[in-house]
């Protein structure tokens, strides 16, 4: 074997340490690249084999095609799997829906070979037909019509083609045209067949089925059809399903399946995708900055050390690409060991979180989906990541072994390029002198004289700072974007509304709910949604910009939605007593008061026209007492409100009409009255702000608040709001939902107006959670990174300097004398460090902050807390560091120390 | 027969007020399988100019020629390949690779040419060394002496044209100091090797055929003591 390779092997056995901390580093940086791109892979894959689940594989698919063309269509280049459906025909199943301009239909499509693969058809019932007499109802079907089938039930009907009473066929994206349509509808040539029903299945989606179908899709075998098709298929390249598209125009009426077509690469251009855009290149850079420059400081620090060794080499006839070769085998023996390792690390680490948050991610999709969060490995992105971490090793161990190559041997041996200096360049100042006493003169002077040396120290720890505080920013912001584009979180487990005559005691209702669901924190609460109207010195400048650009106000005051809501009185004392107001100002029925919560979730334009999620301030809270008002259309007996209009000498005018049974308008009569005379205007005294968003809809809007008591006392006495809501919270919501349920029936009343709130804001909370936990991991191998880092170069730098600290101690340097002049080195490398990572580390927290803005609207903030962290740590690692290389140094012998060359 | 001739040599380090003249417009030639001794006192530049002969530092001015050959007329490549095969060069501080045993640094010039050691010279400079116990030992396991002796048998190694010797006993005491001035002495005269001592021990230069005194960088005296014996 090769001299130099014996050399490089030797070596590197004889600097355990080093070696193994510069393997580590490998290992670190590689796992890293593993987990986030194994990650991001199998998070992709989770999503499209979720999305097949529930929506089938298809990609493309055509309808209204003859047979012929949806035989050309199938060998189409680039299409992959295909399938059809051919239309049996349409059949009037329920009449009394076509006059409501409801589904009346019912369509039978018959199946062709394969289709199962490309669509999701899941039975709730039965089996799949298998011959043109057997029949699949849709689940839909007999919980919306009335029409009601269960399996082995026969059904006879009449099919036809769909067609305008101009004999035109109609199409699925057609809705019923129904009695007062543009065109009158048929069924034409109707033919009556007679199908055994084999099952029920969950019905389509809207992407195969969409919303304006006004029939109900039945599924058979091996009927012929009428020569409508419809074909389903696969690309075989979908990442570039937008090429084939434009490649290949449509004959039929054509769709995409968006979500699978989005998953695949092709997005819109919405301000979200931006911002994930944004944070994986920001990921990606600050996991490529931390790797590289880990790898290259081991090697930059092992070069410097190893110079004299090179300069041994080259006196005795060593050339540039032996030297060069040397250090670029030492990469790869390196990189042959941490990067197979990081591999598996990586693998494995990502494999078990995923694992552990299987949990969270089922509950992000359809709740019993077969589909799991598992580890898919993409080889060649495992390749990838090998090869950058290689790619990187050899850059990193080549760049510095320039320089080893470059000085004359003598000067290698020697050394001398370290230390050329000037005895002005090392004067230290009397300050120093006097706090450290001779060793912190000798700890400055050492520091200013190799200020190479130092510098990967200095660099180390920077990068360390700012990598630390930079994956902070990026988690928090992170965070805040999914919290704040998903709405924030109102805290209400269990809802209830009563109605009618059940509104009469709310406390009865209320108290047996609490005592079934065994929750303590409940209340009640009526509420309307009121366009408030604020006089504009009232009006808080965030809402004025907000309202500057609509066209609808008017100019004495400012409109404003928002909830006005009368909450039970013990609930609204607690509230008035967790902001410091005194309840007792607000249960005066003569001069009703309200608290109002100010914010307002708001959705504005982004930089890229997507929309940014915000929340803006209603009412200036300096002008407050203030009164607001609303208005309404007074009541008529008999008579329903339906429009304002505006009359000849321009004054505005209110209509009304005839009521109908249900509410609705009917007859021709139309009264008009003046606004001003019928309309009936109430006012609200607002007396006191709330600042924490609570009871349900406060959270997101501007809400007024009043007592429960006091609601006739501001509505009047006929005012009604027709329903009482009734909010929980429940740790354990699924048992207390159940038990609510239960108590509910016994009591004779309908479960239907009960919901388990908690369950479906579940999925946002585990979006948050999963969101939390990629960062946990993220910032904690980030942190390792940069730990390895740091202890890398400060112990080998210290165990550089072996010589030099024994000929302190030999002319007299105490223990105490060394320990002081090392506290004093400490101290400048952990200042020096933080003076270029704070910095820096700020700067990146803006870049993430402009990307986290670009989906949701939040202020610029740093994260102190991680930032005091990052300070603490700093010194407590470089002093953990100092303390274990001198440990190691004391070992020494004083005059072996001085005679060993061979350092 | 002229093996190294040096003309009008000069090396001058740092600049402006800063300025070294370390090597002052030095020029002599040395005959194949002579002994010479280069003394002077601290500073003097002998130091400079041992390197500058053995291809590890270069001239401000002037030339070497080894063998009939321009010495930095050459390319580094060729340069590391003049060091490797035509010098042998042996420090105060021996300079040996500390994770390399004995024969390793040894044969070193030579597995670095890429050509296959020749055992039996390596066992004959092991015997007469005085290594042949130690050859698979590290240099960190060997006295002083010792390791000196290892770097004298990693220069003779290539049977170079010249062996280039800086202080070899400035780190040894006077009995290690004696033996490895006979060793010196003695593959001067059984390898006809040309040999260049720098030295500021008398004893030791007044062995050698011939002694040049330098001084300030100029050659001050140059006395052939007896005919070379080699």
């Amino acid at each position: 074997m090769n001299i130099l390779c014996v050399f490089t092997r030797k070596s590197l056995l004889a600097n355990r340490t080093r070696t193994v901390v510069t393997i580590i580093g490998i290992i670190l940086s590689m796992a890293l690249i593993t987990a986030v791109i194994e990650g991001a892979y199998s998070g992709h894959q989770f999503l499209i084999r979720s999305v097949e689940e529930e929506e089938g594989a298809w990609m493309v698919s055509e309808t209204g095609l003859t047979p012929e063309e949806a035989e050309t269509l199938r060998h189409t280049d680039g299409v992959g799997k295909s399938a059809v459906w051919n239309e049996a025909g349409w059949a009037m199943i329920a009449p009394e829906r076509a006059e409501r301009g409801d589904k009346p239909y019912m369509l039978v499509e018959s199946m062709g070979e394969g289709i199962e693969d490309l669509l999701a058809i899941r039975l709730t019932a039965g089996r799949m037909p298998e011959n043109p007499g057997e029949i699949l109802l849709p689940s839909n079907l007999s919980l919306t019509s009335g029409v009601d089938y269960r399996e082995g039930d026969t059904l006879t009907a009449a099919l036809g083609r769909r067609v305008t009473d101009a004999g035109e066929t109609v199409s699925i994206f057609e809705p019923f045209a129904g009695p007062s349509g543009e065109f009158e509808e048929t069924v034409a040539d109707p033919e009556e067949r007679t199908y055994t029903v084999v099952g029920i299945y969950e019905h389509f989606s809207w992407e195969v089925d969409p919303y304006e179908n006004p029939g109900f899709i039945a599924l058979t075998r091996g009927e012929e059809g009428n020569g409508n098709t419809t074909v389903f298929c696969t690309l075989k390249h979908p990442g570039r399903t937008v090429k084939w598209l434009d490649a290949h125009p449509p004959v039929g009426v054509r769709r995409v399946h968006s979500d699978l077509k989005k998953f695949n690469g092709s997005f819109g251009n919405s301000s979200m995708t931006t911002a994930l855009y944004g944070f994986t290149a920001v990921l990606v850079f600050l996991v490529a900055f931390g790797s590289v420059s880990l790898i290259y400081n081991s090697f930059s620090i092992s070069v410097s050390e190893r110079t004299r060794q090179f300069g041994i080499l080259k006196s005795v006839g060593a050339t540039k690409k032996q030297i060069r070769g040397s250090v670029l085998y030492e990469a790869f023996l390196l990189s042959a060991v941490g990067i197979p390792v990081g591999l598996v690390v990586g693998c494995a680490g990502i494999g078990i979180t995923l694992t552990c948050l299987r949990g969270a991610f089922d509950s992000m999709i359809r709740p019993g989906s077969e589909t799991r969060m598992k580890l898919v490995l993409h080889p060649a992105a495992l390749l990838i990541a090998a090869l950058v971490c290689l790619v990187t090793t050899l850059i990193s161990a080549a760049v510095p072994a320039r320089r080893a190559i470059r000085v004359s041997p003598i000067d290698s041996i020697r050394q001398t390029e370290d230390v050329k200096l000037r005895a002005k360049e090392v004067k230290t100042g009397r300050l120093t002198r006097k706090l450290f006493g001779f060793e912190g003169m000798m700890a400055s002077k050492n520091f200013k004289r190799n200020r190479k040396r130092y510098r990967s120290t200095v660099v180390s720890l920077f990068l360390s700072v700012m990598l630390f505080i930079s994956a902070s920013s990026f988690c928090s912001y992170l965070t805040g974007a999914v919290t704040g584009v998903a709405g924030e979180d109102d805290g209400m487990d269990i809802r209830y509304y009563t109605a009618g005559d059940e509104r009469d005691d709310p406390e009865k209702t209320l108290a047996m709910l609490s005592a079934a669901g065994n929750t303590e924190d409940g209340t009640y609460m009526d509420n309307t949604y009121v366009e408030y109207r604020i006089p504009p010195e009232a009006t808080h400048p965030e809402a004025k910009e907000l309202l500057a650009s609509d066209p609808g106000q008017e100019e004495d005051f400012y409109t404003w939605g928002g909830s006005l809501t009368f909450l039970r009185d013990e609930s609204f004392r607690d509230l008035c007593r967790k902001n410091g107001l005194d309840p007792a100002d607000y249960f005066d029925p003569d001069h009703p008061k309200a608290l109002v919560s100010n914010r307002s979730r708001i959705m504005r334009e982004g930089r890229n026209g997507g929309v940014r999620y915000g929340y803006a301030l209603t009412l200036d809270p300096e002008k407050i007492p203030c009164t607001l008002t609303s208005v309404a259309p007074m009541e008529m007996e008999g008579y329903v409100f339906t429009e304002e209009s505006v009359s000849e000498n321009g004054e505005r005018m209110l209509n009304y009409m005839a009521r109908g049974e249900r509410g609705e308008a009917v007859g021709e009569e139309i009264l008009t009255f003046p606004a001003s005379e019928a309309e009936v205007v109430t006012e609200y005294d607002v007396g006191g702000v709330i600042g924490i968003p609570t009871y349900g809809t406060a959270a997101d809007q501007f809400t007024l608040f009043y007592p429960f008591s006091m609601e006739k006392a501001v509505l009047g006495p006929d005012a009604d709001l027709y329903q009482t809501n009734f909010v929980f919270r429940a740790p354990n919501h699924a048992e207390a939902f159940e038990d609510m349920e239960d108590a509910l029936t016994e009591a004779g009343m309908t479960t239907a107006r009960l919901w388990d709130e908690a369950a479906r804001s579940e999925s946002n909370r585990m979006l948050v959670r999963v969101v939390n936990v990629f960062s946990y991991g993220f910032i904690i191998l980030i942190s390792l990174i940069a730990l390895a880092n740091v202890f890398n170069t400060i112990s080998t730098n210290i165990m550089l300097r072996r010589r030099e600290f024994a000929m302190l101690r030999s002319i007299g340097l105490g223990n105490r004398g060394f320990r002081r002049m090392m506290n004093y080195e400490c101290l400048i490398y952990g200042m020096k460090g933080l003076m270029w990572g704070l910095p820096a580390a700020f700067l990146m927290t803006w870049v993430i902050w402009r990307v986290a803005g670009s989906a949701f609207e939040t202020g610029f903030y740093v994260p102190w807390p991680s930032v005091i962290i990052a300070v603490g740590s700093v010194f407590a690692v470089v002093f953990a560091t100092m303390l274990y290389a001198s440990a190691k140094l004391r070992e020494d012998n004083t005059v072996d120390a001085l005679k060993n060359e061979n350092l | 027969m002229e093996i190294l001739r040096i003309e009008n040599l000069t090396k001058v380090y740092g600049s402006g007020e800063n300025q070294v003249r370390a090597l002052d417009g030095v020029s002599f030639t040395v005959e194949k399988g002579e002994f010479l001794a280069i003394i002077g006192p601290s500073g003097s530049g002998k130091s400079t100019l041992l390197h500058i002969l053995g291809g590890v530092d270069r001239p401000t001015g002037g030339k070497v020629w080894l063998d009939g050959q321009d010495v930095y007329a050459q390319d580094e490549e060729q340069l590391a390949v003049f060091r490797r095969r035509q010098v042998g060069l042996i420090y105060q501080f021996y300079n040996l690779i500390p994770v390399l045993n004995v024969e390793e640094n040894m044969t070193l010039p030579v597995l670095m040419d890429g050509r296959p050691v020749n055992e039996e010279r390596l066992n004959e400079l092991l015997g007469i060394l005085g290594l042949n116990e130690r050859r698979k030992h590290l240099p960190n396991q060997l006295s002083g002496g010792q390791q000196q002796r290892v770097s004298i048998g990693r220069a003779l190694m290539n049977a170079p044209s010249v062996v280039l010797a800086d202080e070899p006993t400035g780190n040894l005491d006077s009995r290690n100091s004696q033996e490895i001035v006979e060793l010196l002495r003695s593959s001067n005269v059984r390898y006809k090797q040309t040999l260049i001592v720098i030295t500021h021990d008398e004893n030791i230069a007044l062995q050698a055929d011939r002694i040049i005194a330098i001084e300030d960088g100029r050659i001050t005296r140059d006395e052939r003591i007896r005919e070379a014996r080699a």
